[in-house]
């Protein structure tokens, strides 16, 4: 059965149609990318699913975990596991890391009818998972994201995937603006975390991540609908060929 | 009747009924306040602090003291007291010996000299007829039963005060009047606090006055923390090299009016003031603030924040006046306010006024909602709504409380804002 099945959805953001029929099905433990140019509605795709309600569905289903996802909250889709790695990550003055995460994860326990945790088993898991994405624990008492570089808050969301264990990871463009480093790091998060009940959604401009993170699929998103779908070979493809490739094809 | 003609047509029986001195004075201060009346919108420090609970008088005006000890010392158990602490303690503007604790090293003074006050010293100009045309501070020097005066003389446990507010039977109307103050050299923390002792309503004209010696270093820490009407007139003067940290929280309240004046009066001046509002239901919160620099090398910061919740209602006008000897100032103001909800409102204005050239002066403010990005961030993972707002409101106001070097009246204030917000 799938983790995530989306039929022809459609949505809006301020009066503008972006998403003009998506269809798309994730199963368990697959990897998928969706790549396409910019503006072409993939971070309008990963918020439609992360529940932000600036934007508007105006047709179409999403089943998760066989559940309608669009009937759900925000944080009931987060609690549920669901995670989106923010293309551009917010800064939140004043709430350190440790207070976010920890109120955050007693949330996820406590939908599942779980004490919360002792504070220093929490302290003890915190520290495990900041090692596998090379996060100094001297940032869970500095305020979330505030002040970091662009690598150090694309790594924060990585590390807050980490702590949350999501069923479905949707990472929006997670690579841009990382040098090959912070990329290398961010891609084996991904991978020490990679088990065969979840799945990620792998958003991306570019194919080089796609090297370290090996899609099972590839789809295409040009204008708001995907144009293609094929396995990683269509991501080498893209990148010899260009965007252009798929303009022309299409017109 | 109107609050204004239950004080004209009770003026004279109240004089005599508790025995009043300085009569003439009283008097002729009480007839300007006759003439003038109380201050309505169109008067430019009242514009957006409107007295409607003065409208209908319900208040009847006490001037002795009526202490309900039960329900004092249940909220004095509520409020942070530190320990080994100096306690004063003052009802209905007279001083409660009995609640009272003097470790030494503060004089206590109590006389009918209500006329002597720390405005006298002021240099004459805005700062001085900003006073002295304030409405309820005529009305306090018309009905202050007595002037209290406390001297910290020699580097001393803290000093807590209590301006308690009580009557027995009905609604009460409460002048009251306090000089502190710090003597040269002395390194000290000073703790307010504003108490309803009352089973019912109270309104609370008060009138604060600080004088800052030569190179004392003192803390003050002002917590309104009760369902009072409050207007509290502060003047402060401090004198060379004084350091001064004014820490102001206000956290219930029906209606509170804060004017803090302060006249930098000579040269290395430090004056920092912090203040914090949480007004929720229909309260109506207003801090007036005037800094003057008026000799040179002086420093000032304001920085005022507010959460507005419910229906509340807020004003900021805050105010730094540099005269023409303040050469070489460092002045600095801000205001940040949150509306919780859009009921809520505030009226922020921040002013200059610099006759110096040689000044390094900034102020600014901001108004807004809370943002919708970091909420939608904090939800994105897990978090319900309310908490996420709370977290966010929380993070707001820990600006100011972090300012607070007294660990445990940090983690007091933190409690308390974890019941209010
Ligand atoms: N707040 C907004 N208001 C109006 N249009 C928007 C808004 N946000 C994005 N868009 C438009 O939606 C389209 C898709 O944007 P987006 O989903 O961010 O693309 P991508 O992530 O693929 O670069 C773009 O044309 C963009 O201009
Ligand atoms: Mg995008």
């Amino acid at each position: 059965m799938s983790l995530l099945k989306i039929q022809n959805l459609k949505a809006n953001i301020n009066g503008n149609k972006i998403l003009h029929g998506i269809n798309l099905e994730i199963n368990p433990g697959e990897v998928h990318a969706i790549m396409g140019p910019n503006g072409s509605g993939k971070t309008t795709l990963a918020s439609v699913l992360a529940g932000n309600k600036q934007y508007i569905v105006t047709d179409g289903t999403i089943e998760f975990d066989s559940k309608n996802l669009l009937e759900m909250e925000t944080e009931i889709r987060s609690r549920e596991g669901l995670f989106l790695a923010f293309q551009y990550p917010v800064e939140i003055p004043g709430v350190t890391n440790i207070n976010f995460l920890r109120v955050a994860l007693n949330e996820h326990r406590k939908y599942k009818g779980l004490e919360p945790y002792e504070p220093a088993e929490f302290l003890k898991l915190m520290r495990e998972k900041a090692k596998i994405v090379e996060i100094d624990p001297k940032f869970f008492s500095r305020a979330v994201n505030e002040g970091f570089s662009g690598g150090e808050k694309k790594r924060n969301e990585i590390f807050q995937m980490a702590m949350l264990e999501p069923k479905l990871a949707i990472l929006d463009e997670t690579d841009s603006g990382l040098d090959i480093d912070a990329l290398r790091i961010v891609a084996d998060g991904v991978n020490a975390l990679k088990n065969k009940n979840n799945s990620f959604l792998v958003i991306t401009h570019y194919q080089r991540l796609l090297n370290y993170i090996v899609p099972d699929f590839v789809h295409i998103l040009y204008k708001g609908k995907i144009v293609k779908s094929g396995t990683k070979e269509l991501a080498m493809e893209l990148e010899e060929r260009g965007y252009d490739w798929i303009k022309d094809e299409l017109s | 009747m109107s609050f204004k003609e239950y004080l004209i047509n009770n003026f004279e029986n109240i004089l005599a009924k508790y025995n009043f001195q300085n009569l003439e004075e009283r008097r002729t201060t009480f007839k300007e306040f006759e003439k003038e009346g109380l201050p309505n919108l169109k008067n430019e420090d009242w514009k957006y602090t409107p007295i409607n609970f003065l409208y209908n008088n319900d208040f009847e005006l006490i001037a002795n003291p009526q202490l309900d000890i039960t329900s004092f010392t249940k909220k004095k158990s509520n409020s942070y007291i530190p320990e080994n602490s100096n306690i004063f303690t003052f009802c209905n503007g007279i001083f409660a010996e009995n609640e009272s604790i003097n470790l030494g090293d503060v004089k206590l003074e109590i006389n009918d000299d209500i006329f002597n006050n720390i405005s006298d010293n002021f240099p004459d100009g805005q700062m001085k007829a900003s006073l002295n045309n304030d409405i309820f501070y005529k009305i306090n020097q018309s009905l202050a039963p007595k002037s209290n005066k406390i001297n910290i003389v020699s580097n001393s446990n803290p000093t807590t005060i209590i301006l308690a507010a009580s009557g027995e039977t009905s609604n009460s109307f409460v002048n009251s009047k306090l000089h502190i103050s710090v003597d040269k050299n002395v390194e000290t923390s000073i703790f307010i606090y504003y108490l309803n002792t009352n089973q019912k309503k109270v309104f609370i004209n008060q009138l604060l006055e600080f004088e800052i010696k030569e190179n004392a270093q003192v803390k003050i820490y002002m917590i309104e923390n009760d369902d009072n009407y409050l207007i509290n007139n502060i003047s402060l003067q401090q004198l060379k090299d004084s350091n001064l940290q004014f820490h102001i929280f206000s956290l219930r309240g029906n209606f509170i009016r804060n004017f803090i004046r302060n006249s930098l009066d000579a040269t290395g001046i430090q004056s920092v003031i912090y203040g914090l509002y949480l007004p929720n239901g229909n309260d109506i919160i207003d801090n007036h603030i005037l800094m003057t620099h008026n000799k040179p090398n002086c420093h000032s910061n304001q920085q005022l924040k507010g959460i507005m919740q419910d229906k509340s209602r807020g004003i900021f006008n805050g105010k730094i006046l540099v005269q023409k000897d303040a050469q070489k100032t460092d002045a600095y103001q801000s205001n940040k306010n949150i509306l919780v909800t859009k009921d809520a409102s505030i009226y922020t204005k921040p002013a200059l006024e610099i006759y110096a050239d040689d000044v390094k002066c900034s102020h600014g403010a901001t108004s807004g909602f809370l943002q919708e990005e970091e909420l939608f961030y904090l939800t994105s993972r897990g978090i319900g709504v309310e908490e996420s707002k709370s977290l966010l409101l929380k993070a707001f106001a820990n600006e100011i409380i972090e300012k607070v070097t007294e660990e445990n009246l940090k983690l007091w204030l933190q409690k308390e804002i974890e019941i209010l917000i």
